[in-house]
């Protein structure tokens, strides 16, 4: 059964995607997104009885690492690696060099 | 394009026997990095550029100088590199072939790129690709189309086409790619040049743009498998700083490479030829050059054994059901807040997707629809399941004691560009022999097997995963047996 998409599905989709799309597109996507579709509805007839439904594409997964915790990355003093230091802040570039009138219109 | 280059692996530009032999001699000082960097620039100026190959995006020769002017050291001193535009590399930008990544430049840099530069690389520029990697021909880029060295009206092939190139030209001796599924082998295929997707964890992804994080790998790309498998020896190995990176040793790649180019090498290798790698459809001059190369690892004293691996023909819808759901997450920060340009009129997060390419917001959708309640089930879940079927069909064949796959690595050579731009389904079958590795998280190898009409081809060779050794080993075996 081949799922023909709508229009409307692909505006639905764009939307929860956060993407804007110009009518043209979305009727374009529309078509291509059928298309497509109808090559991956071959999956259906795949035996998947018993096979998990799992992420990993291997059944031993990645190899981990040794339990052993890491350094702590606090154990050097901030004062060594951070940009700037004034007991007991972090210090960052000053951002107010915009005129305030430019702050408020952005 | 010379094309001593290509046959062989043998014959570089400048007179070096292999690139190991390369950068001795540049380390113990009796060739000048300089000179070889200079060279590399002229070629780019004559050749590149958006009116020639369009390999490069960003070049970095004030840099790169600088570095061959300090006498280079390491076992890849003076080597020159080519960085594929979605691994971060400070000073220069790192686009990812994106309008919406203009101008971005990472405060970091890539563990892969890093590791090249520690081995005494000099990294020249990033090269072109499909927009973060969406793509098999490099045309989806917003920096123009690069062309294919042999013919320039034809694809490079992609998502890598920049970095394949970049050594197919001869303007790098090696480069760094990347592969979701084939983007690296592919290419290679295309454009004539060896090119290496490792085992899913052997290198770090660390400053690695992501697109589908169950499938990336970095790869590489060399004139010859001795060089490839140098290039990969470099950046392979654990990095605290990606938690999918395996803890394993780093394989002795560069001494497999020796090993396999010896005589006698292919003595005892047992491959396995996949019936569903070579249908009737099959272009005939690249099943003609893959039969000419079983011939010759037969003569050279291999066993070639028929074998099935049944799920093949779900690859492609598996994958790109995958693939996309990934990407649909992954490219979610890309929302002018961290990342991007912003829009107007209040539209601040449409606005910078707006800068997506027509291909991403394909993938973005059809990802989202994938993932979706109501199609989950049906889609992703079932393409997760199919995936597994995939990888067993391989663990069955290495257990009965095959040692690696060979297959073609392209259903036919490169295609004219603008070819399949209308018709998304027949751009992603070029992937269709690539995309189970990346599926089943196996290493495999793309090096070049004669030509056809003047185009080269690629034959694929396939491992068990962690296997590189065997991989390289039968890789230069075949090489070898290419120019006997």
């Amino acid at each position: 059964v081949t799922v023909a998409v709508p229009e409307s599905t692909v505006l639905r989709m764009a939307a929860l995607a956060g993407l804007a799309l110009e009518p043209a597109e979305a009727a374009g996507l529309a078509a291509d997104l059928t298309g497509i579709l109808a090559h991956v509805e071959a999956l259906a007839e795949v035996d998947v009885q018993g096979v998990p439904e799992v992420s990993m594409a291997v059944e031993a997964g990645t190899a981990a690492r040794a339990d052993v915790p890491g350094a702590d990355a606090l154990a050097v003093p901030p004062a060594r690696f951070a940009p700037g230091w004034a007991e007991p802040f972090f210090t960052v570039p000053r951002l107010a060099t915009l005129d305030p009138d430019a702050q408020e219109a952005g | 394009v010379s094309q001593q280059w290509h046959e062989g692996g043998d014959g570089r530009p400048d007179g070096a026997s292999s690139l190991a032999q390369q950068c001795a001699e540049i380390a113990a000082g009796t060739r000048s990095a300089a000179d070889h960097v200079r060279a590399a620039f002229e070629g780019i100026a004559a050749r590149d550029g958006r009116a020639g190959l369009n390999a490069f995006v960003a070049l970095d020769e004030g840099a790169a100088l600088e570095t061959a002017g300090a006498t280079p050291a390491g076992p890849l001193a003076g080597a020159t590199v080519a960085v594929k535009d979605n691994l971060c590399t400070l000073r220069m930008p790192t686009t990812c072939g994106s309008r919406l990544l203009e101008g971005y430049v990472a405060p970091f840099e890539a563990t892969a790129v890093r590791a090249l530069r520690d081995a005494g690389a000099i990294v020249l520029g990033k090269t072109n690709m499909d927009e973060f990697g969406m793509g098999s021909s490099t045309e989806n880029s917003a920096w123009g189309v690069t062309r294919n060295p042999f013919d320039p009206a034809r694809v490079a092939g992609g998502s890598s086409g920049g970095s394949a190139v970049a050594v197919a030209a001869g303007f790098t001796d090696i480069a760094l790619g990347s592969e979701t599924g084939g983007s690296v082998r592919q290419p290679a295929a295309f454009c004539g040049v060896v090119g290496i997707k490792p085992s899913y964890g052997r290198v770090s992804r660390y400053g690695l743009v992501a697109y589908a994080s169950s499938l990336d790998c970095v790869g590489v790309f060399g004139r010859s498998v001795a060089d490839a498998a140098l290039t990969l020896e470099t950046i392979a190995g654990h990095d605290p700083r990606d938690a999918t990176s395996a803890q394993l040793p780093v394989p002795a790649l560069a001494r497999a490479a020796a090993h396999g180019s010896a005589p006698a090498s292919a003595r005892g290798l047992v491959i396995g030829v996949p019936h569903e790698y070579f249908p009737p459809q099959l272009e005939p001059e690249t099943a003609a050059r893959c039969a000419d190369a079983l011939d010759r690892l037969r003569a050279a004293g291999a066993t070639v054994r028929p074998v099935s691996l049944p799920h093949t023909r779900y690859a492609i819808p598996t994958y790109y059901v995958i693939a996309t759901a990934e990407a649909s997450s992954n490219l979610a920060r890309y929302d002018a807040v961290r990342y991007g340009t912003r829009g107007t009129d209040g539209k601040v997060y449409e606005g910078a997707r707006a800068h997506f390419g027509t291909e991403v917001k394909r993938r973005i959708v059809l990802g989202t629809f994938v993932l979706s309640a109501g199609y989950h089930d049906a889609y992703y879940g079932r393409a997760q399941r199919v995936r597994r079927l995939i990888a067993r069909d391989f663990a069955a064949v290495f257990a009965s004691g095959v040692d690696v796959l060979f297959t073609p690595t392209t259903p036919a050579p490169a295609f004219a560009i603008g070819e399949k731009t209308d018709d998304p389904y027949a751009m992603y079958l070029s992937d269709v022999f690539t995309v189970t590795a990346n599926l089943a998280a196996l290493p495999a190898l793309s090096l070049p097997i004669g030509s056809a009409h003047g185009l080269p081809v690629g034959g694929q060779l396939i491992a068990d995963r962690w296997a590189e050794q065997k991989l390289v080993t039968a890789a230069a075996a075949l090489e070898r047996a290419l120019v006997s």
